[in-house]
C-alpha cells in the first residue's frame, strides 16, 4: 500500500514537472510570438506609430512599395549613368589631353600611319622599232609603282608633322645606258640590285625609298599657317590630290609627268583661308624654296630662291562646286661643280701645308624658269569638268648639256654634246567626268565614266618630245578605300621624225587601294 | 420636316468633322518636336548661332577655326546611328559611302583626318574646347552646353 502511494506520488511529481516544462516552453513560444510579431510591427512601420495589433492599411503599403520601387530606379539610372561616363571615359581616352584634370582635350590621333597602293596592267601597241620603245615596252605587264606611307603626328593643337614616304621597287629595271649601234661603243646596262643573304644563302632584290613630303605645318588661324620642310607645289588639281586613289585617270597628264612645275619643293610655304560669306572661299599659299637643282631637296647650289604665289577662288554647296586657280613660280636652277684647287705640290708630287688649298665651285648650267599654271574645275549634279595649263619659259644663262635621249629625239649624236636653248613649254588637259546616278539601285559603289584631252609640248625645240593625247575611261569605286580603273588611250607625236609618225594605242587598267 | 432639319443638322456635322481633321493633319509638327536635331557646341564657343551653310564647312574641315585661333572640333555621333545618318542627310547632303570617300581623299591629299565619332555627343561637346556636336531634343540637356542652330526633325 505505501508503495503504491510513493509511485503514485512520483508519478504526480514527474508529469507535475513535465507540466511545468511545458508551460515554460508555451509561455515562451508565445512571447516569441508576440515579439516577432513587435519586430515586424516595427519593421513595417518604421515611423513608430503604434497601431497596436492592426495590421497597416493597404494603401500605406502600397505608398511604401512605390517609395521601394522609386528608390530602386533612382539607383539603377544611376549605375546606368555611371556605366555611360566609364564609356565615355574610355572614347576621350584615346585623345590626347592638355593637362591633369582639364576638360581641354585634343580629338586628333596622336600618331597616324596610313597608305596607299596601286597595281596597274598595260599593254602598249606601237609600230614595232619605233622611238616609243625608249620609254615604254609593248608587251603586256602588270606594274607597280611602289607604296606610299604616310605618318602623321599632332604635336599641339596648332602644330602637326606630315611625311609621306615612298617605297619603291625601283631602281631594279633602271635603263643606265643604252647600246646604241652605229654610233660609238656603248653596252646596254640595267640596273640589277640581286644580293645574296650570307647566312640564308636567298637572293633577294634592294629597293628604293623616296620621301615625297615631310614638314611641319603650324596652324595658327584660318588665315594664316606655315610649312617648313619638303612640301606639295600648291598648284593645280592633281599635284595636290596627288595620290592614285583620289586621281581619276589611271595615267597622270604628261605636262605633270614631265614636271613643268617642279613636283615638290624644299622651304617654307605659307598658306590660309579666308571665308567672306559662307560656300566662298579665297585661299592662297606662298612658297620659299631652294626651286630646282640637282640635289634641291638636300641643298641649294646658288644663293637665289625659287619664289611662288597661288590664289584660289572657290564656291562650295553640296551638288554645285566651283573653282578657280593659279599659280605663279620664279626660280634659277643652277649646276655646278665642285673644283679643290691645291699650290704647293713639291716636285715629289706631294703636297706642303704652307700653300693654302682653295675650293672653286664652277657653274655648269644656269637657266631662269618662269611659270605661270592655271586650273578650273566644275563639280555639278555629278558631272565634273576639270582643266589645267602650265606655260613656261626657260631662260638658259649657261646653257644646259641635253640628255641623251633628247639629243637623239633632235636627231643628233649623243656622243657629241648639245645644248639646250632658252624656250618656252606649253601643257593642258581638259578632263570631263560624270558620276552616274545610280546610288538607289548600287549604294555607294560609283560608277564614272570619263573622257580626257591633253595637248603638252613641254619643250618646243624638241618637238618630238611633245604629245597629243586622247582617253577614254571608266573610274569604279566599289568601297571608299578602292578604285578600278579602266582606260583607252591614243598618243600622236608632235613630230613625224624618227619615226614617231604612227600613233600609240595603249589599253590600261589600275587598281588603286588607301588604307 | 424636323426630321429632315436634324438630318441636315447631322451632316452638317459630319462635314465640319471630316473638314477639321483634313485641315489639322496639314498643320506641320510643333517646333518643340522632340525629334528636331539641335547642333550645340561648348558654352565657352564665342557664335551663338551658325548657319547650315556654316555647319557644313566646320564638319568637313573646310573651316577650321571660330575666328580666333580656337580650333574649332566637329564631333559625330556613332555611325549608323539614327542620329547620324539624320544630320548627314539633312546638312552634308551626301551618302554614308560618298562621306567615307570625302575623307579617304582628304587623307591623301592633305593629311586630314574624319571628325571623331563618340556615342555621347553631349558630354563630349562639353568636355571638348571648341567642341561642336548634335543630339535629338529629347536627349539634351540644357545645362551643359548651347544650342547653336536646330534642324527641325
Amino acid at each position: 500500500m505505501f508503495r503504491l502511494e510513493l509511485v503514485l506520488g512520483v508519478g504526480f511529481f514527474v508529469m507535475s514537472q513535465v507540466a511545468f516544462s511545458q508551460e515554460s516552453i508555451d509561455q515562451g513560444a508565445a512571447e516569441d510570438a508576440e515579439a516577432e510579431v513587435k519586430n515586424d510591427k516595427a519593421a513595417s512601420n518604421p515611423a513608430g506609430t503604434e497601431s497596436g495589433t492592426e495590421a497597416p492599411p493597404i494603401d500605406e503599403l502600397l505608398k511604401r512599395m512605390e517609395g521601394y520601387e522609386a528608390r530602386e530606379k533612382a539607383r539603377e539610372e544611376e549605375i546606368e549613368e555611371l556605366k555611360e561616363e566609364l564609356e565615355m571615359q574610355a572614347e576621350l581616352s584615346q585623345f590626347e589631353g592638355a593637362g591633369e584634370g582639364s576638360e581641354e582635350l585634343d580629338t586628333e590621333q596622336r600618331i597616324w600611319i596610313y597608305g596607299f597602293f596601286d597595281l596597274s596592267f598595260a599593254k602598249t601597241f606601237y609600230k614595232e622599232d619605233a622611238a616609243y620603245g625608249m620609254y615604254t615596252i609593248n608587251d603586256s605587264s602588270f606594274m607597280m609603282t611602289g607604296l606610299n606611307v604616310y605618318i602623321r603626328g599632332q604635336l599641339t593643337q596648332s602644330l602637326s608633322a606630315l611625311s609621306e614616304l615612298r617605297f619603291s621597287f625601283r631602281p631594279v629595271g633602271n635603263e643606265e645606258e643604252l647600246q646604241i649601234e652605229g654610233l660609238g661603243d656603248s653596252e646596254y646596262t640595267v640596273t640589277d640590285t640581286g644580293v645574296w643573304d650570307p647566312f640564308t644563302i636567298e637572293n633577294y632584290e634592294q629597293h628604293g625609298v623616296s620621301i615625297e613630303r615631310v614638314h611641319l605645318t603650324y596652324e595658327p588661324l584660318q588665315w594664316l599657317n606655315i610649312i617648313a620642310g619638303r612640301y606639295l607645289t600648291p598648284y593645280g588639281v592633281w599635284n595636290i590630290d596627288h595620290g592614285s586613289p583620289v586621281v581619276i585617270p589611271v595615267r597622270w597628264p604628261w605636262m605633270q609627268v614631265r614636271e613643268m612645275l617642279p613636283k615638290a619643293q624644299t622651304g617654307l610655304q605659307v598658306y590660309g583661308t579666308f571665308i567672306p560669306k559662307p560656300c566662298w572661299f579665297i585661299n592662297y599659299a606662298i612658297t620659299l624654296s631652294n626651286g630646282r637643282g640637282p640635289m634641291e631637296s638636300v641643298m641649294d647650289l646658288d644663293e637665289n630662291k625659287a619664289v611662288g604665289l597661288r590664289l584660289a577662288l572657290a564656291y562650295r554647296k553640296p551638288k554645285v562646286e566651283v573653282e578657280i586657280s593659279g599659280y605663279g613660280y620664279y626660280g634659277k636652277r643652277t649646276d655646278e661643280k665642285k673644283v679643290l684647287q691645291v699650290f704647293g705640290v713639291t716636285p715629289n708630287d706631294e703636297l706642303t701645308l704652307e700653300e693654302p688649298v682653295r675650293v672653286k665651285m664652277v657653274e655648269t648650267a644656269v637657266q631662269d624658269e618662269y611659270v605661270v599654271s592655271s586650273s578650273f574645275m566644275l563639280k555639278l549634279f555629278g558631272v565634273r569638268l576639270q582643266s589645267e595649263l602650265i606655260w613656261n619659259y626657260i631662260e638658259q644663262i649657261i646653257p644646259r648639256r641635253m640628255a641623251d635621249d633628247d639629243v637623239i629625239l633632235n636627231g643628233g649624236n649623243p656622243l657629241i654634246p648639245m645644248f639646250a636653248p632658252s624656250h618656252t613649254g606649253l601643257g593642258y588637259y581638259v578632263l570631263l567626268a560624270y558620276q552616274l546616278p545610280l546610288d538607289k539601285y548600287l549604294g555607294s559603289f560609283r560608277i564614272m565614266p570619263y573622257l580626257m584631252w591633253e595637248d603638252s609640248d613641254p619643250a618646243e625645240y624638241i618637238p618630238q618630245s611633245g604629245s597629243r593625247i586622247f582617253s577614254a575611261g571608266l573610274n569604279l569605286k566599289p568601297t571608299p578605300n578602292t578604285v578600278i580603273k579602266a582606260e583607252y588611250g591614243r598618243l600622236s607625236s608632235l613630230s613625224d621624225a624618227i619615226g614617231l609618225g604612227e600613233p600609240v594605242h595603249v589599253v590600261q587598267a589600275q587598281l588603286a587601294v588607301s588604307f | 420636316m424636323m426630321m429632315h432639319y436634324m438630318k441636315k443638322k447631322k451632316t452638317a456635322s459630319i462635314v465640319l468633322l471630316l473638314l477639321a481633321s483634313w485641315m489639322l493633319s496639314g498643320i506641320p509638327a510643333s517646333a518643340d518636336s522632340p525629334d528636331d536635331i539641335l547642333v550645340i557646341a561648348n558654352k565657352q564657343v564665342k557664335p551663338s548661332s551658325i548657319s547650315m551653310d556654316e555647319l557644313r564647312e566646320l564638319f568637313l574641315k573646310q573651316r577650321t577655326k571660330w575666328g580666333g585661333s580656337r580650333r574649332i572640333t566637329p564631333i559625330n555621333a556613332k555611325k549608323g546611328t539614327a542620329l547620324r545618318k539624320k544630320f548627314r542627310k539633312a546638312v552634308l547632303q551626301i551618302s554614308a559611302g560618298a562621306e567615307q570617300t570625302v575623307w579617304e581623299d582628304q587623307k591623301i591629299r592633305k593629311g586630314i583626318a574624319a571628325p571623331p565619332e563618340l556615342k555621347s555627343t553631349q558630354k563630349a561637346a562639353f568636355r571638348v574646347w571648341g567642341g561642336v556636336s548634335y543630339v535629338f531634343r529629347r536627349d539634351y540637356d540644357k545645362n551643359v552646353t548651347k544650342i547653336l542652330l536646330v534642324i527641325p526633325g
